[in-house]
């Protein structure tokens, strides 16, 4: 990132090739469609080029990236509303192997977990979303949410527990 | 131990019951369930695809005092020249016939190189709060640099100004003109929050231009959206 902050910003290319993914996944897991995820991921690099200029040297690349994605996601957000059934089923079910029964149970599950998800507030779905699969520390995120380590801590555990009760009623209802 | 593992011992640690800690652990796992798919690969073409029309620039290195000094008054000529040149673009709306002029002027500068226009820019774009002949010769550098990353350092430090209605509106005008979509791109972002039936004209032909780059269309549709008034037509 220092070198394209200096101008060279071809490198760009680079720091697309290595992160894009964890963007896009990030926005995907943020009940994002798949053509919306795609948009924003660009969008997101493109930001990173436009405001190259503000970015600290001292500072690690990965919060800064992310925190420019989430920025994109709460302006894109507040633009259109997201029905939560239609985005569970926009998830793709994992690689499930060759029985059709497994198949079945883990795309209910799966459909269980991401409906669930995205009943969660923005502040919570991104704290979980961000300890859970980005590999990044509390401080990190922190930098990120632009609140205290104590503060995402506690999102999560909220998140959590809103995912479990949440997950108990579904269960007990089938 | 990664920071993912890290982040669900200190979460089960605010809480003392262990059937908690376990209940939570289990939708930490069941997380894992919803995977998501590899990006398509199509969407990096398209990335790559918007920054091809970046050259490979030089490192920016520190500028020396004299050079700089060398910079400011090739700058400000640029600026001066460059006024009149968006001041025409602004009151005729014919930027062809200002185009000769323009090319002119890029042939008398010294600064033939990428390097040196684009350290000027650098240099010019620092004086832009001052100077309003550094601010022309910013606008210059976006409507007339043949060199997409100077057109882009130019908007850069454009951004960081306060432009006027009138300067917004002379650089929106040239949007369709501007042969490098990632240029484009920027610079719709920098008109962006500015409303006015010319800008919005501009963007209404970017949005349904179908020979323009998809990207550009698209952040020329998001700028309508963002501004409802510019769409009454």
């Amino acid at each position: 990132m220092a070198a394209v902050r200096s101008g060279e910003i071809s490198r760009l290319e680079e720091l697309y090739e290595r992160h894009h993914a964890s963007v896009y996944r990030f926005l995907r897991r943020s009940s994002c469609s798949l053509t919306e995820a795609e948009d924003l991921t660009q969008d997101v690099f493109l930001r990173v080029l436009r405001y190259r200029s503000t970015f600290q040297r001292t500072h690690a690349f990965k919060p800064w990236l992310f925190q420019i994605a989430r920025n994109l996601l709460i302006d894109h957000h507040s633009k259109r509303r997201f029905d939560a059934v239609g985005e569970t089923e926009q998830l793709q079910t994992p690689d499930l192997g060759p029985s059709p029964q497994r198949a079945l149970e883990a795309r209910v599950d799966l459909s269980r977990v991401a409906s669930a998800l995205s009943r969660l507030s923005l502040e919570q779905r991104h704290a979980l979303l961000l300890a859970r699969f980005h590999d990044l520390s509390y401080r990190e995120i922190g930098k990120i949410l632009d609140c205290s380590e104590g503060a995402v801590k506690a999102r999560v555990y909220r998140a959590l527990q809103t995912l479990s009760q949440q997950l108990d009623e579904q269960e007990s209802a089938t | 131990m990664n920071h993912g593992r890290r982040n669900l011992d200190q979460v089960l640690d605010l809480t003392n019951s262990d059937e908690e800690k376990a209940r939570l652990a289990r939708v930490w796992r069941d997380l894992e369930s919803i995977s998501i798919e590899e990006p398509p690969r199509a969407m990096k073409g398209e990335f790559q695809k918007v920054l091809r029309t970046i050259e490979v620039l030089p490192q920016r290195r520190g500028i020396s005092w004299a050079r700089a000094a060398t910079i400011f008054g090739i700058g400000l000529l640029t600026g001066a020249l460059g006024l009149s040149v968006a001041g025409r673009l602004a009151t005729t709306a014919s930027q062809k016939t200002a185009a000769p002029h323009a090319t002119a002027i890029a042939a008398a500068l010294p600064l033939r190189t990428t390097a040196q226009r684009l350290a000027a820019m650098h240099v010019v774009g620092d004086l832009a709060h001052t100077e309003p002949a550094a601010r022309a010769a910013l606008i210059h550098g976006v409507l007339r640099d043949p060199i997409p990353a100077v057109q882009l350092a130019a908007v850069d430090h454009l951004a960081d100004l306060n432009l006027s209605n009138a300067e917004i509106e002379v650089l929106a005008l040239a949007l369709p003109e501007l042969g490098a979509p990632i240029v484009q791109v920027m610079l719709l972002d920098l008109v962006t929050p500015t409303t006015g039936a010319p800008v919005a004209e501009v963007l209404r032909r970017l949005s349904r231009d179908p020979s323009t780059d998809t990207t550009v269309r698209r952040h020329a549709d998001r700028a309508l959206a963002l501004n409802p008034e510019r769409n009454d037509t």
